[in-house]
């Protein structure tokens, strides 16, 4: 610390001067940060405590909107099961997916170029363009999958407009979408030294062997980062239920964060609308830090902790 | 000139840092005009002064008026030069509330808006009472509008008029079927059924699955009225959930257990999940969508529905016609019509609000509701013009002008100032209903206990 101080007191004038010049470069950064996130992020908070519609006076409120939203509001704990589920299965699943999707591409597949590409084309397609593709896929009337049922004389699946089968169905859709954790898994699995693999050979070790115990740990921290963006971003989900189900039917597809829309954007209730989006975040940073908690027992970081 | 050539980077600095500090006293100065020196008398001669352009801004949820914006028609009439002149539009479609309320919490809303949650924001107080300015106005009377669609600008807690009728404002309630597909199903299309049990029986006659138990057509889709307004409850109950008099609301009424029940036997007819999947998933719409497919052989829907199939599907448009909006059984005999629907809202908080009443003046003119008329298929219930129209402009068109005057009871839709809340609420509800998750009674309860608490939490006004 003292260290610290003597060197920033001691700065020459050169110094300062290259500290000033180095601020003004990184400063639209620092305000935009200051200004966009930071500020409404506290702003958010204190809203969250507040009674705030956009148009009437703001009214201080304490804990209500809190209050209301675990006691009192009809749709939270189906949001919370269904985001669960939905974040529960889709995010393992789209890891596991993404894994041996990459794994099955680090192989000396032929038109292996060819493959990356296109299972990397989806993660870049807009999401309302690829929402309008599984419309079609899915339709129950002219969908490619109920068509060919149809055509076979058997009962088409009502893959959006059932209870049962509107979660399943966009857990698919989202499982189409890995194509950024695919590239990322690639990158980690080039760099495990193929040494480990040869020496695993000579060992004896089958293909399964090779896979779950040097592929598997080798590739843990990404698996570790991979699941912990999934979990962040599956909480988030709103664009494809928002387009291609609204939330039904029967509010089986209404995820965390539609709900959160429609309190603020709805019903104009910002206050409940940031006391929800405080909730979600600090579920988010448990998870989180409990992911990284048991991470000690199972992500390899090449001997260090 | 000699001097330094070179400059170094604190003065460089030191310059930057001026320049952008005049450009931000620059930006944050007063607007030019008012540095200006004070005009002259003579400068203030209305005759030596041009009028200034005044830009007013309009936003709409619908899209269906875009091109006449965008090829300014508007402009080129003369009735516009006569009450508008310097008024320019600057107009967005598909602009639904999220954007005006986030304009409204910036301080800068536009002038007006059409097809928002009028009541939802009536309660909050922004609109501009427009009673005075229609007093002094030489071109909008209330007494040339039919009294409902008039009605439809006052609402609760609100004093005087939200605005005036505007764009897509007359009736709203009518049945329409599919004349050929009736037939074919050897129901008599001059008999079309007046309650909901008898147009359940219209319905297992056009319901048609294959072999495998597919929906394929169906008849009727009740919750598809008007889009899934919640208000087409209170319309095929003939009663009020919400009373703009005293500010009460039940949804409680043995008549809306009734309607839970007899609407739930034609989905049990259809089965839930085929018939949300023909309209993709519930609560998407699809309004319409289906009738004109042909999928549909029945919707209720209001006036606009013949013109705007003949627009989008010419060949079903032939074959339509309209009846009076299916009730309960036991109202057999009712005739009941809606009215309203739209109206110009200006906000009092904009900039041109006056402005933006001279619009709301023009598009009451003959000449932009004939515009309006033969380009989108929309109709002002402004009675002198109305009744230049040729009723059998469209096919079915006809029914909706004879009910204005044949109606035994009206109604004035979207009311509630909860009405967004419970459009989402009640969908789920009627859902479970239909589903086997609560009974119709249950439902009705439900609907209540929901509504009950988020006006509550929403700090409404309490009677």
């Amino acid at each position: 610390m003292t260290v610290f101080n003597r060197r920033i007191w001691r700065l020459s004038k050169a110094e300062t001067r290259n500290q000033i010049t180095g601020l003004l470069f990184v400063s639209p950064w620092i305000i935009g940060f200051l200004l966009w996130t930071a500020y409404p992020l506290a702003s958010s908070f204190f809203y969250s405590f507040t009674h705030y519609d956009f148009i009437t006076q703001m009214r201080w409120i304490g804990f209500r909107n809190y209050v209301e939203i675990f006691t009192d509001d009809p749709r939270f704990w189906t949001v919370v099961y269904n985001t669960v589920y939905y974040v529960g299965i889709s995010v393992p699943l789209g890891v596991a997916t993404a894994f041996l999707m990459a794994n099955l591409l680090n192989t000396r597949l032929v038109g292996r170029s060819f493959f990356r590409a296109i299972f990397f084309i989806p993660s870049i397609v807009p999401a309302v363009c690829s929402a309008m593709v599984w419309l079609f896929i899915y339709n129950n009337q002219y969908g490619v999958i109920n068509n060919f049922l149809r055509a076979m004389g058997r009962p088409i699946i009502p893959f959006l407009s059932s209870v049962t089968w509107s979660k399943p169905s966009l857990i698919v859709i989202s499982l189409w979408g890995q194509g950024a954790a695919v590239v990322i898994f690639l990158a980690s699995l080039q760099d495990v030294p193929r040494s480990l693999y040869e020496a695993a050979t000579v060992d004896g070790a089958n293909a399964w062997h090779r896979f779950w115990h040097i592929t598997v740990p080798m590739s843990s921290p990404i698996i570790l980062y991979n699941l912990v963006m999934g979990l962040i971003s599956g909480f988030q989900t709103f664009l494809m239920p928002y387009l291609l189900t609204n939330g039904g039917p029967m509010a089986s597809t209404e995820f965390y964060a539609m709900h959160l829309w429609r309190n603020a954007f709805e019903l104009f209730r910002m206050g409940k609308a940031c006391a929800l989006a405080w909730i979600m975040l600090i579920t988010v940073v448990l998870l989180t830090l409990l992911i990284f908690k048991t991470s000690a027992s199972w992500v390899f970081y090449g001997g260090e902790r | 000139m000699e001097g330094k050539k070179s400059l170094t980077r604190r003065e460089f600095l030191k310059m930057a840092s001026a320049i952008s500090a005049g450009a931000v006293l620059a930006a944050c100065a007063p607007a030019g005009g008012a540095q200006q020196p004070a005009p002259s008398k003579a400068e203030e001669a209305p005759k030596e002064a041009p009028q200034k352009p005044v830009t007013v801004r309009l936003w709409v949820a619908w899209s269906n008026m875009d091109k006449l914006f965008q090829n300014e028609v508007w402009y080129k009439m003369p009735e516009y030069e006569e009450i508008c002149g310097n008024i320019k539009i600057e107009y967005k479609g598909s602009t639904g509330d999220q954007f005006v309320m986030t304009a409204l919490a910036a301080g800068d809303p536009p002038e007006a808006a059409s097809n928002i949650s009028y009541a939802q924001f009536a309660i909050k107080g922004v609109f501009l009472d427009t009673q005075p300015l229609v007093d002094a106005s030489k071109y909008v009377h209330e007494e040339d509008f039919i009294p409902a669609v008039w009605n439809f600008c006052k609402f609760w807690h609100f004093d005087g008029l939200v605005g005036v009728p505007a764009f897509e404002s007359f009736l709203d309630y009518g049945l329409n079927y599919n004349t050929e597909m009736v037939q074919k199903a050897g129901l008599d299309p001059d008999n079309p059924p007046q309650t909901f049990g008898e147009a359940l029986e219209w319905h297992k006659a056009l319901t048609v699955k294959d072999d495998a138990g597919n929906l394929k057509q169906f008849g009727l889709d009740p919750y598809d009225a008007m889009g899934g307004d919640p208000d087409g409850m209170e319309v095929a109950c003939n009663h009020k959930y919400w009373d703009d008099e005293t500010g009460k609301f039940d949804f409680t009424h043995d008549l809306f257990v009734e309607y839970f029940d007899i609407t739930k036997k034609f989905y049990d007819v259809m089965g839930p999940d085929q018939i949300a999947g023909l309209r993709q998933a519930e609560g998407m719409g699809g309004w319409g969508g289906s009738y004109n497919a042909e999928v549909q052989a029945m919707i209720i829907e209001g006036y606009w529905h013949p013109g705007e199939t003949t627009v989008q599907a010419p060949e079903v448009a032939k074959k339509n016609r309209a009846s009076w909006t299916l009730v309960l059984d036991g109202l057999k005999g009712h005739k009941i019509q809606v009215a309203g629907g739209h109206t110009f809202a200006i906000f009092k908080d904009s900039k041109h609000p006056k402005e933006a009443f001279k619009l709301a003046e023009f598009f009451l003119t003959d000449a932009a509701l004939d515009t309006l008329f033969k380009q989108v298929g929309w109709i002002v219930g402004k009675k002198s013009w109305v009744e230049k129209i040729d009723p059998n402009t469209y096919p079915g068109l006809e029914f909706y002008f004879k009910s204005a005057n044949e109606a035994t009871d009206w109604y004035e839709l979207r009311r509630f100032p909860l009405h967004g809340f419970l459009w989402d609420q009640l969908a789920e509800v009627r859902e479970m209903i239909y589903r086997g998750k609560l009974t119709p009674q249950e439902g009705t309860q439900e609907l209540q206990k929901r509504i009950e608490t988020e006006w509550k939490n929403q700090g409404l006004p309490m009677v």
